[in-house]
């Protein structure tokens, strides 16, 4: 991967205590500031990452500088907020940021998955009249998606007067609590919950797929609950220990070759 | 366009097809297999240690773009499509759901096969639910039990018998029938959670014993010499292909025997969409091919083994039958729709890690102190039970992230909470008999067609009170036993939800719309899976099933295939 100011913002913040934490990120920040602006030279499309320089310490780290498929900048953004709040980077480990989740979600909505594949999508369109029918609308997750950030928008302005990724952590987390119970009133086309859930469900594929899909950066999500990847990579082990139950397995995880 | 005329068309290349493929072309007959999804086997899978494609994406599923179910909990309430695959997995592709399938490969009970009379004999008229249709099957366990015999040989599923002849063996199960003999191979190595259950279990003074698998601990040969390895416990079953070949399934045991015969035609990207007949017998098979164009299939014998679902679909589809009446009861085409009844519990633990990820689909131990009628039902409000079990088959991590219950879904706790109980919690599950009732049927939807504009399927189905009283049941069981396992934390959960839930799996095992019976006024086949109406034609699966058993169904849906094959063949039942 050629982000390599990301690697060296986890290295400082693995390495700190947590005491310290807050001003080796903030220092860190900056100089993965300095080149995302050189990226931005380069790419000509991150001045957000200027903003974010302003942004206090404790913020989730910035949005590597990498094309997208599919969201604007400040849908991105967004994006990276919430799933950050999901899975932070805290003293334990890295977050969502750090695992490239936006990346991953970004090449899901323009997967098939993205576009209704596999889904039933002929009329006509009833709402349910009791609980247990799924999902009963024509919309695809890509058309769910931009509805979605565009009521989350109006809903962050007309609480906090900022999008949701400028607000402030505990706003951030708030509106997710609302999202979660479907709360949040701007939502028209569907309902906040049922975007809620497969927003998280999206964070889960970003965090714990194979990075063969564009998440799960450095294996951050395997590692982080000790999933050892593909089992094959170290030669078939599987066979000779599970019943040796005492026997600690512990590998750094690979990915599927 | 009219093709050449073949002994025997098979429609749906699965479990069922498969063994009839193999079976029939090894006594001489010509087979054509159709199949609408692709051909493929244990090359395809070499990249299957892929969650996201095979788990979350259903790669080896039926795509429900093309073709799906619409559900209904009434027959007052309007049926609306199953947009998403969800509650249950059919397959698509040679091999069908037997790819993806985890592996448990049980018998059912003596008493499974006849509920009915079994019930009224013990309890009485009153112990059976007012709008309960279950019926006996018109065919005894003891009939059945050489044909059990020749699927668990020829997949070489794994074991420990309970039952020998009559004689308790110890360390089996000592509720299931008598067997002629053991199992072809002996139990998989045991894995850490499973023996934690094991051990907890017979401390409440239960009878665990090891579930019957298909996934081989040995490199095993078959009777129809068919060799296949030993499994590897990446904990990639259900829902994969498995890439070595140790998993039993058709494309690496039954289908390879009917390809060496030089009599079986296998014919991919064929979509049935009728039977043409004369009201006695069948004709030919029409089906649409890859290009979209039709195709008509001519056979002496007419086979169905397509998934629960497109064998009862086809003969309403092909008027074949007189389909059920949920008002008066008459006709049986569609009748008895039953699937499954789950409730289950996690055990969460401080200080003991599990080895999660390791494990292999069946991989196990299970009790069946509550399934069927092995335990007193008098006052308990609901009759049947089911197996109870605790498995290691993998924990792929997009889908198996237990947490004990209150945690945040979400944020630093919740992330604290996976990495802490990832590796630290213990899954026990108690897998439910689904009895059948006067208004669970499937019929042909009024409104929604499939891609070839074919009506669907639209199933009538929810949770009755006996369901309801026998997963909580089952969730209480599940406690104590987690509790004796010394769980620090003990979650269970016994409630179904207000109604059955089409979006949340549950279980592939459905059942019933093509039932086995006694009698031509309330089933479709006789006890060879042959339709009362048609001599030449079978219809072979779980649709037999006129309600369904506290366990998997694949080892019944193997032998009702071979017994069908010996009907065919040794019988002569067709002509």
């Amino acid at each position: 991967m050629a982000d390599q100011s990301h690697g060296d913002e986890k290295r400082t913040t693995d390495d700190v205590p947590h005491e310290a934490q807050r001003g080796a990120s903030r220092r860190t920040l900056l100089k993965v500031v300095g080149a995302g602006v050189a990226g931005a030279v380069v790419g000509g499309a991150t001045t957000h990452f200027v903003e974010d320089a302003l942004r206090p310490a404790t913020a989730p780290p910035h949005v590597p500088p990498r094309a997208l498929r599919f969201f604007n900048d400040a849908q991105a953004r967004v994006i990276t907020a919430m799933a950050e709040r999901m899975f932070p980077r805290d003293e334990g480990g890295p977050g969502a940021t750090d695992a490239h989740v936006l990346d991953y979600i970004d090449g899901r909505l323009v997967s098939a998955w993205g576009l209704g594949g596999r889904t039933y999508r002929q009329g006509p369109f009833f709402a349910p009249q009791d609980s247990g029918h799924g999902l009963q609308t024509p919309m695809t997750p890509r058309d769910i998606y931009l509805d979605a950030l565009a009521a989350l928008d109006a809903y962050c302005h007309r609480q906090f007067g900022t999008s949701f990724d400028q607000a402030q952590l505990s706003q951030q987390d708030d509106v997710l609590h609302a999202l979660e119970q479907g709360k949040v009133d701007t939502f028209t086309t569907i309902s906040a919950a049922q975007f809620f859930a497969m927003f998280r469900q999206n964070v889960l594929e970003g965090l714990f797929a194979d990075p063969l899909y564009g998440g799960n950066a450095d294996l951050i999500g395997w590692k982080w609950i000790g999933f050892p990847g593909d089992p094959m990579a170290y030669g078939d082990p599987y066979g000779k220990l599970i019943d040796k139950f005492d026997t600690p397995y512990n590998v750094e995880p690979k990915p599927l070759q | 366009m009219r093709l050449p005329e073949t002994d025997v068309v098979i429609v749906g290349v699965g479990w069922a097809g498969g063994i009839l493929a193999a079976e029939l072309t090894k006594a001489g007959l010509h087979v054509v297999g159709l199949e609408r999804g692709h051909a493929r086997g244990t090359g395809d899978f070499q990249h299957d240690i892929d969650e996201l494609r095979y788990a979350v994406d259903y790669e080896m599923m039926q795509d429900t773009a093309q073709e799906t179910w619409t559900l209904r909990h009434t027959l007052s309430e309007r049926a609306l499509p199953i947009r998403q695959l969800g509650s249950f997995l059919p397959g698509t592709g040679v091999g069908g759901a037997g790819v993806h399938w985890q592996g448990l490969t049980w018998r059912f009970e003596p008493r499974d096969f006849t509920i009915r009379s079994s019930t009224l004999a013990r309890y009485g008229a009153q112990a059976i639910p007012a709008d309960s249709t279950i019926q006996d099957w018109g065919i005894s366990y003891d009939q059945l039990e050489p044909y059990y015999d020749k699927f668990e040989y020829m997949a070489g599923i794994a074991g420990k018998a309970g039952n020998l002849q009559g004689q308790i063996q110890p360390g089996g199960n000592p509720f299931e029938g008598a067997r002629a003999r053991d199992y072809p191979v002996g139990p998989m190595l045991d894995a850490h959670a499973p023996v934690v259950f094991r051990d907890a279990a017979k401390k409440l003074g239960y009878h665990p014993f090891p579930s019957p698998s298909a996934n081989l601990p040995r490199a095993y040969t078959n009777p129809d010499g068919v060799i296949r390895g030993a499994c590897t416990y990446c904990g990639f079953c259900e829902r994969f292909g498995c890439w070595v070949g140790a998993k039993a399934d058709p494309t690496v045991t039954v289908l390879r025997t009917a390809q060496q015969s030089g009599k079986f035609e296998l014919r991919t990207e064929a979509n049935v969409f009728q039977i043409a007949h004369d009201g006695n017998r069948a004709h030919s098979v029409l089906y649409v091919d890859a290009q979209g164009n039709v195709q008509e299939q001519p056979a002496n014998i007419v086979i169905l083994t397509a998934y629960v679902f497109n064998n009862v679909r086809l003969l309403l589809l092909s008027q074949m039958g007189a389909p059920y009446d949920p008002q008066t009861g008459a006709g049986s085409v569609g009748k008895n729709y039953c699937y499954q009844v789950g409730s289950g519990g996690s055990g969460f633990f401080e200080r003991v890690t599990f080895h999660r990820y390791m494990g292999s689909g069946a991989n196990g131990y299970s009790m069946d102190d509550f399934n069927a009628d092995n335990f007193d039902h008098t006052g308990l409000g609901f009759i049947g039970g089911g197996v109870i079990s605790c498995g290691a088959s993998g924990a792929r991590p997009i889908q198996s992230l237990p947490v004990p219950p209150g945690t945040p879904t979400w944020g630093a706790q919740w992330k604290a909470a996976i990495r802490k109980y990832y590796d630290r919690v213990i899954s026990v599950g108690m897998q439910g008999e689904s009895i059948a009732y006067r208004t669970h049927f499937l019929d042909l939807d009024p409104t929604y067609r499939d891609a070839w504009g074919q009506p669907l399927l639209r199933i009538t189905f929810d949770w009755e009170d006996n369901e309801r009283k026998m997963a909580a049941f089952g969730a209480a069981k599940i406690k104590d036993i987690l509790q004796a396992a010394g769980a620090d934390l003990v979650a269970v959960s016994g409630q179904l939800p207000a109604h059955y839930d089409t979006a949340v799996y549950q279980s592939t095992h459905n059942t019933g719309g093509a039932i086995i019976g006694a009698d031509p006024a309330t089933s479709v086949v006789n006890n060879y899976c042959q339709m009362w109406d048609f001599a030449n034609v079978f219809v072979v699966g779980a649709s037999a099933f006129p309600q369904n058993a506290g366990r998997n169904p694949t080892g019944t849906v193997g032998a009702l295939a071979y017994r069908a094959a010996d009907g065919i063949v040794n019988k002569r039942v067709a002509t």
